[in-house]
């Protein structure tokens, strides 16, 4: 899998709740191109082409990052300010998808440029809808930003 | 000028009075000279005519000789005796007529022998005619003779004659003389005697007119005078009163004279009137004062001032109605009499009181506080046993003492603002330090009362001291004990702060850290049972089957526990909210969870309330979640939801006629994770009440509960939107059954 041609970036520090969502997305067919980054250093890394992703095109962005809030070394929210505040990265959609329903999460996403906000369900049938919904919305059903977008302006 | 008139009257009178005098005097003696006068020229007249008589008788008596010698006859004899008996006579009248006139009585000397001679010689005729021897020559002797003295008698007579005449003539001229004096001084004399009369009758007329004008002023005021005046004879009768009587009395003037004028007065003042009439009169009564009756009956007081009149037997008085005066003494009489019962009364009443007070005083000696009273300098007036005890003074010792000296009282603002504050309002409280005869110090609850006097001047303060030295100790201490409690809450609320904001977070990472593994037994086991199933015998897909229940339990235990906890934090934001639509949105939403069963709803109308419609929603879905559990084994299930009042306040109820509880437990029923039921009968997380009693408390609202067993549980709530009573709530109206078979 090039990184390239990454269409989700996963970002979530547990291992299981990566699983069942990429046994979701799987059973969805919709996981084909998926980076998982465990921690925001790494997701960050990938999205800005550093470190151990310095091959990666700004150019060549995912087509959504489905974001977890509570991650290891830097949280999701600082992970999603640096991410909307860079012209290169910006116009990435972000979907948070946490467990928190907090109302100041959910406020402190929005502000910080979330394009969309979904609490992970305890109920397992429920979550696995949800994933599903995500995955078809944002793979299929959106369209993505032009290449133009990715440039420094 | 009166004086001056009076002056003149008497002296006009006495001037007229001697000119009178004196012209009559004059007159008189000038009548009584003319008189003389006229006398002597009578005498004089007299006189002559004598001379005359004696010079005829003289001729008659020679001619009757004559007759006699030539006739012879007798009758010339007695003519010629009658003629010389007239001579004689005439001679003695004619010496007594002259005896003045020494002259003329010589005179008539001289006369006398020739008139002798003569007589002698015709009586010789005669004598010698009788004896005839008369010889012729004789006879011629004789008659030459005789003829020689009858001219000297002629011419003697002429000479008296003519002297007398001359005497006549010197007296009528006299005469003449003293007439004119007489009448000058007769007319003179009159007129200045008139002019004087005159003089005075103008002046008396004058004094006259002005006595009749002072009399007629007097009889003016005699008639105006408002008072009555009278004349009273010693006979005891009036003579004379004035109109005022009959003003005052009623009685005419007539019927007043005509009786005794004691009869007028009262028959108790008679005596005293009679001897006050005889009083008068005899000295002279200055005042005197009786009761006279009036016409119509009743009585006068009249005083009186008299003066007698002894010699015209008269008392003038004058006597003023006072009845006015004595009904206003008599008043005023009456009236002290009745002020001085009052004052006695008031002083009985006033002893009593003030028995009271003494008795009162020795109760106060009974009181524990200290009592006194001061004056106001401040000096100790009274001092009871309480003050003796606590302070160590005796009532002795004490009296007259300035109390803030003698207790070296510390106030606890300045002294001026406390009396400033004691007149101001007649009172003051506050604690004082005072320090004891022992010199050990005492705190005091003060409490002044301003005792004024009946004109409001203040006049003493009364002081209640009451010993709370101890119990200042106390509260000192309880004042320490409270400041370290407050710091301590203050503390403790900083410290709950701080595990709220703790709380928060932890339920932050609960929501995080509790559902996600959560989810991953969930998700795994559903994978297992979907995708391994084959692999797994009945027992193995049983178990899987309880574990995904025992994570879905969690599941909603972790969902209420976030649910009560985010209710705890919020702040409400109050809207005006309609609680029917609410009712409905939840009843809708409540509604998928009686699948397969026969509920009924019965909604009555719900009023507008302000509240926060989010909290409240949560109210609503919880109550009947509630209902609809516990209303499982019935069929149909009837919920009701509605308005209605307890003590005035409008009160929303949700009732159901499930298994109800005991209200045994009912304090147990908003206690978290307490249950009244079994889980195997009704499963639960005992957080749900929590959180509704929670958000009815944010609105300042009540929440109870009714219940009995198996027979139904009606909760009721109240919000501080809805305090007061509103609109009888209509009966429940049926919502329609709605059971989805």
């Amino acid at each position: 899998m090039l990184e390239n041609n990454v269409e989700i970036l996963l970002v979530e520090d547990s291992p299981e709740d990566a699983e069942l969502t990429l046994h979701a997305l799987r059973r969805n067919n919709l996981a084909s191109r998926i980076f998982w980054a465990r921690d925001g250093e790494e997701a960050l890394d990938f999205l800005f082409c550093r470190g151990a992703h310095s091959g990666r095109s700004f150019q060549h962005p995912p087509k959504v990052v489905l974001l977890d809030l509570k991650l290891p070394k830097v949280d999701g929210l600082e992970v999603l300010r640096l991410l909307k505040s860079d012209p290169r990265t910006q116009a990435i959609p972000v979907v948070i998808v946490t467990s928190s329903k907090e109302e100041s999460d959910v406020v402190r996403g929005y502000r910080n440029g979330a394009n969309s906000y979904v609490q992970k369900p305890v109920d397992f049938d429920q979550f696995r809808e949800a994933v599903r919904q995500l995955g078809l919305y944002w793979l299929v059903t959106n369209e993505p930003p032009r290449e133009a977008a990715f440039f420094r302006r | 000028m009166k004086s001056y008139v009076k002056g003149l009257v008497p002296l006009g009178l006495g001037l007229s009075l001697a000119l009178g005098a004196a012209a009559a005097l004059l007159s008189f003696r000038s009548l009584a000279e003319q008189t003389e006068a006229a006398d002597w020229v009578t005498h004089t007249h007299v006189a002559i005519e004598g001379l005359e008589t004696l010079r005829a008788e003289v001729l008659k008596a020679e001619n009757a000789r004559r007759g006699y010698v030539l006739t012879a006859d007798a009758s010339f004899l007695e003519r010629y005796s009658a003629a010389r008996g007239e001579i004689l006579k005439t001679l003695g009248e004619l010496r007594t007529l002259t005896a003045d006139n020494p002259a003329q009585q010589k005179r008539l000397d001289d006369i006398r022998p020739l008139i002798e001679k003569r007589i002698q010689l015709l009586e010789q005729s005669i004598a010698g005619f009788q004896s005839g021897g008369r010889s012729a020559g004789g006879e011629a002797a004789l008659t030459f003779t005789g003829a020689d003295l009858t001219t000297q008698i002629s011419d003697a007579i002429r000479a008296m004659e003519s002297a007398e005449k001359e005497l006549l003539r010197q007296r009528d001229s006299a005469l003449k003389q003293g007439s004119r004096r007489t009448r000058t001084l007769l007319l003179g004399g009159t007129l200045l005697t008139f002019a004087l009369i005159l003089g005075v009758f103008t002046l008396l007329r004058r004094e006259i007119a002005e006595r009749a004008r002072a009399e007629e002023d007097l009889n003016r005021f005699f008639n105006v005078s408002a008072d009555m005046m009278c004349a009273a004879g010693t006979d005891g009768y009036f003579k004379r009163v004035n109109p005022a009587w009959e003003k005052s009395l009623g009685y005419s003037v007539a019927e007043l004279l005509a009786r005794p004028y004691v009869e007028f007065v009262h028959p108790d003042d008679r005596a005293a009137t009679q001897a006050a009439a005889q009083e008068s009169y005899a000295t002279g009564l200055p005042s005197f004062e009786n009761r006279y009756r009036t016409k119509q009956g009743d009585y006068r007081w009249l005083n009186w001032n008299s003066s007698p009149d002894q010699q015209r037997g008269l008392i003038y008085a004058a006597a003023r109605d006072i009845t006015e005066r004595k009904k206003a003494e008599e008043d005023l009489r009456n009236l002290a009499a009745s002020l001085e019962d009052r004052v006695a009364e008031r002083t009985s009443s006033l002893e009593a009181q003030a028995k009271i007070l003494r008795d009162q005083a020795s109760l106060l000696d009974l009181a524990h506080d200290s009592i006194f009273v001061r004056d106001m300098n401040s000096a100790v007036r009274f001092w009871n046993r309480g003050a003796e005890e606590t302070y160590g003074w005796t009532k002795e010792e004490a009296h007259g003492k300035v109390t803030h000296t003698l207790l070296q009282t510390v106030f606890p603002e300045p002294l001026a603002k406390i009396e400033e504050a004691l007149f101001d309002r007649g009172r003051w409280e506050g604690e004082l330090i005072h320090t004891c005869r022992d010199a050990s110090r005492i705190v005091v609850a003060s409490r002044w009362a301003l005792l004024r006097e009946a004109d409001g001047a203040p006049s003493k303060v009364l002081e209640i001291n009451r010993d709370i030295t101890e119990r200042k100790r106390a509260e000192d201490e309880i004042h320490r004990l409270n400041l370290e409690l407050e710091q301590r809450v203050k503390e403790r609320t900083a410290e709950l702060l701080a595990s709220n904001a703790e709380l928060e977070a932890f339920a932050s990472s609960v929501s995080h850290d509790l559902r996600a593994p959560l989810r991953h037994v969930d998700g795994f086991s559903r994978i297992l049972v979907e995708e391994h199933a084959a692999q797994l015998d009945p027992e193995g897909r049983r178990l899987l089957e309880r574990v995904r229940h025992a994570t879905q339990h969690m599941g909603e235990l972790v969902d209420d526990l976030l649910s009560l906890s985010r209710v705890s934090r919020r702040e409400i934001s109050p809207l005006v909210t309609d609680l029917n639509t609410l009712a409905a949105e939840v009843i809708a939403d409540v509604q998928t969870a009686c699948q397969g069963r026969r509920v009924e709803f019965r909604t009555g109308r719900l009023p507008f309330a302000e509240c926060d419609p989010g909290l409240i929603r949560q109210v609503f879905a919880n109550l009947l979640a509630n209902a609809v559990k516990f209303t499982r084994p019935r069929d149909p299930a009837v919920i009701e939801l509605g308005q209605t009042e307890r003590d005035g306040n409008r009160v929303i109820f949700v009732r159901d006629n499930g298994v109800g509880f005991s209200m045994k437990y009912a304090d147990k029923l908003f206690g978290i994770f307490q249950r009244l039921h079994r889980s195997e009968d009704f499963e639960g997380t005992g957080v749900g009440l929590v959180t509704v009693q929670r958000i009815v408390h944010k609105h300042n609202g009540r929440i109870w509960a009714e219940a009995e067993v198996d027979k139904g549980a009606t909760f009721f709530f109240t919000l501080e939107s809805l305090e007061g009573p509103g609109e009888a709530s209509p009966a429940p109206v049926t919502g329609g059954l709605h059971a989805r078979e």
